[in-house]
C-alpha cells in the first residue's frame, strides 16, 4: 500500500520531502452525507490537487515543493499557489455553483491574490495588462519563458 | 475573450539541459495526448455543451490545458536551448533541429506534427465527454511514461504536477457525464 487512506504518500524514495505543514482542514458542504476536505494552499499546490477525495499518486513519487531562486520567484510562488487553489475551486463551482462554503474559500483566495498581485506588480512589472502603471513596462517585465532575469 | 496572465501555472527551475527528455516531453505540447490537442478538443466541444455546468466546465478546462502548453513548451525550450550541435544530434534532434532549430514545434515524441484527428467533436454530449474521459487517461498514462524516463528531479516534479492535473480534469469529466448520462434518461 503506497498511500494512506488521505492519499498521503507512504513510500519513500529518492524525491522524498518531509512537509511541514500547517494543515487547516476545510470542509465542503456540497453534500451533507458526503462532506470531504480540501488540502492547504501549500499542500493542495504540491500535489497539483486540492482535493484530497481525488488525489491519486504515481507509484512511489513524491511531489516536492517546487524551489525557487530569487525574491521574485517567491513572490510569484505565492501567486501561484493562490492562482491554483482558485482554478482548482472554480472548476468544482462549475458543477455545485449552490456550494456556499466552496464559494467562500474562493473568495477568500481571490481577495488574497489580488493583493499579492499588486504588490508584485508594483516591484517587478504587471502580470496582466491591466497593471501597468506609470511606465509601460509590459513589454519589458520578465516573461514565462525567459531565464537569469529579475 | 482571452488575456495573458505573465506567468506559469507551476515554476521551472530546470537547469541542466536534457536533449532525449526534450524530444520525449515535446509530445505533450504537439501530440496526439498533449495538451494543445487537450486546449482545442474542449475549446470546441464548449459550444454543444447543454448546460451551464457542461459550458462552464469545458470552458475553464480548456483554459487550463492552454496554460500547460505553455508550460510543456516551455520545459522543452529549457532543455534544449543550450544544447550543442553533437548534443542534438547524439539525442536523435538533428532532423528536428533541420525543421525547426532550436525553435518549439508541436509535433510528438516521432516528430510528427500536431493533427486535430486526435481529436473528436461529434455534437454528442456523451460522446464528447467520453471522449474527454479517455484524453485524460491517456495524457495521464503518457504523463507517467515521461516521468518513468525522467532522472532530474527539476523535471520530474512539473511532470507530476501536470499528471495530477489529468486525474482531477478526469474526475469532473466524469461526475458531469454521469450527471447527463442520469438526467437524459429520465
Amino acid at each position: 500500500m503506497l498511500f494512506d487512506r488521505d492519499g498521503f504518500y507512504i513510500a519513500k524514495n529518492d524525491y522524498d520531502y518531509d512537509y511541514d505543514y500547517d494543515f487547516t482542514v476545510n470542509i465542503l458542504n456540497s453534500d451533507a452525507s458526503k462532506p470531504f476536505k480540501i488540502y492547504d494552499l501549500n499542500e493542495g499546490f504540491c500535489k497539483g490537487n486540492l482535493f484530497p477525495n481525488l488525489y491519486e499518486g504515481y507509484s512511489t513519487y513524491r511531489p516536492k515543493e517546487p524551489s525557487v531562486c530569487n525574491e521574485r520567484e517567491a513572490s510569484l510562488l505565492e501567486i501561484q499557489k493562490l492562482d491554483f487553489a482558485i482554478n482548482d475551486l472554480n472548476l468544482y463551482l462549475d458543477l455545485h455553483p449552490e456550494d456556499r462554503y466552496a464559494y467562500s474559500v474562493f473568495k477568500k483566495y481571490m481577495g488574497e491574490l489580488k493583493k499579492k498581485k499588486e504588490n508584485y506588480s508594483k516591484v517587478y512589472g504587471p502580470l496582466t495588462i491591466g497593471e501597468l502603471g506609470e511606465d509601460y513596462e509590459w513589454s519589458s517585465s520578465i516573461w514565462p519563458w525567459e531565464e537569469g532575469r529579475m | 475573450m482571452y488575456k495573458y496572465f505573465k506567468s506559469l501555472p507551476y515554476p521551472l527551475s530546470i537547469k541542466n539541459k536534457d536533449l532525449k527528455m526534450a524530444k520525449y516531453i515535446i509530445t505533450q505540447f504537439g501530440g496526439p495526448n498533449g495538451e494543445v490537442g487537450a486546449a482545442l478538443r474542449y475549446f470546441s466541444q464548449k459550444f454543444n455543451m447543454p448546460d451551464d455546468r457542461g459550458r462552464s466546465l469545458l470552458n475553464d478546462i480548456a483554459t487550463e490545458e492552454m496554460g500547460h502548453a505553455e508550460m510543456v513548451a516551455t520545459m522543452v525550450h529549457m532543455l534544449i536551448k543550450d544544447a550543442t550541435m553533437k548534443e542534438l544530434e547524439d539525442a536523435g534532434l538533428d532532423s528536428y533541429f533541420t525543421e525547426h532549430g532550436k525553435g518549439i514545434f508541436p509535433n510528438d515524441a516521432n516528430g510528427i506534427p500536431f493533427n486535430a484527428v486526435g481529436i473528436a467533436s461529434t455534437g454528442d454530449v456523451l460522446a464528447d465527454l467520453s471522449e474527454d474521459m479517455a484524453a485524460e487517461q491517456k495524457a495521464r498514462a503518457t504523463y507517467e511514461n515521461l516521468i518513468q524516463l525522467a532522472t532530474d528531479p527539476n523535471v520530474i516534479n512539473p511532470l507530476l504536477f501536470l499528471r495530477q492535473r489529468e486525474v482531477v480534469h478526469f474526475a469532473r469529466f466524469k461526475e458531469l457525464y454521469d450527471t447527463y448520462k442520469k438526467e437524459f434518461k429520465k
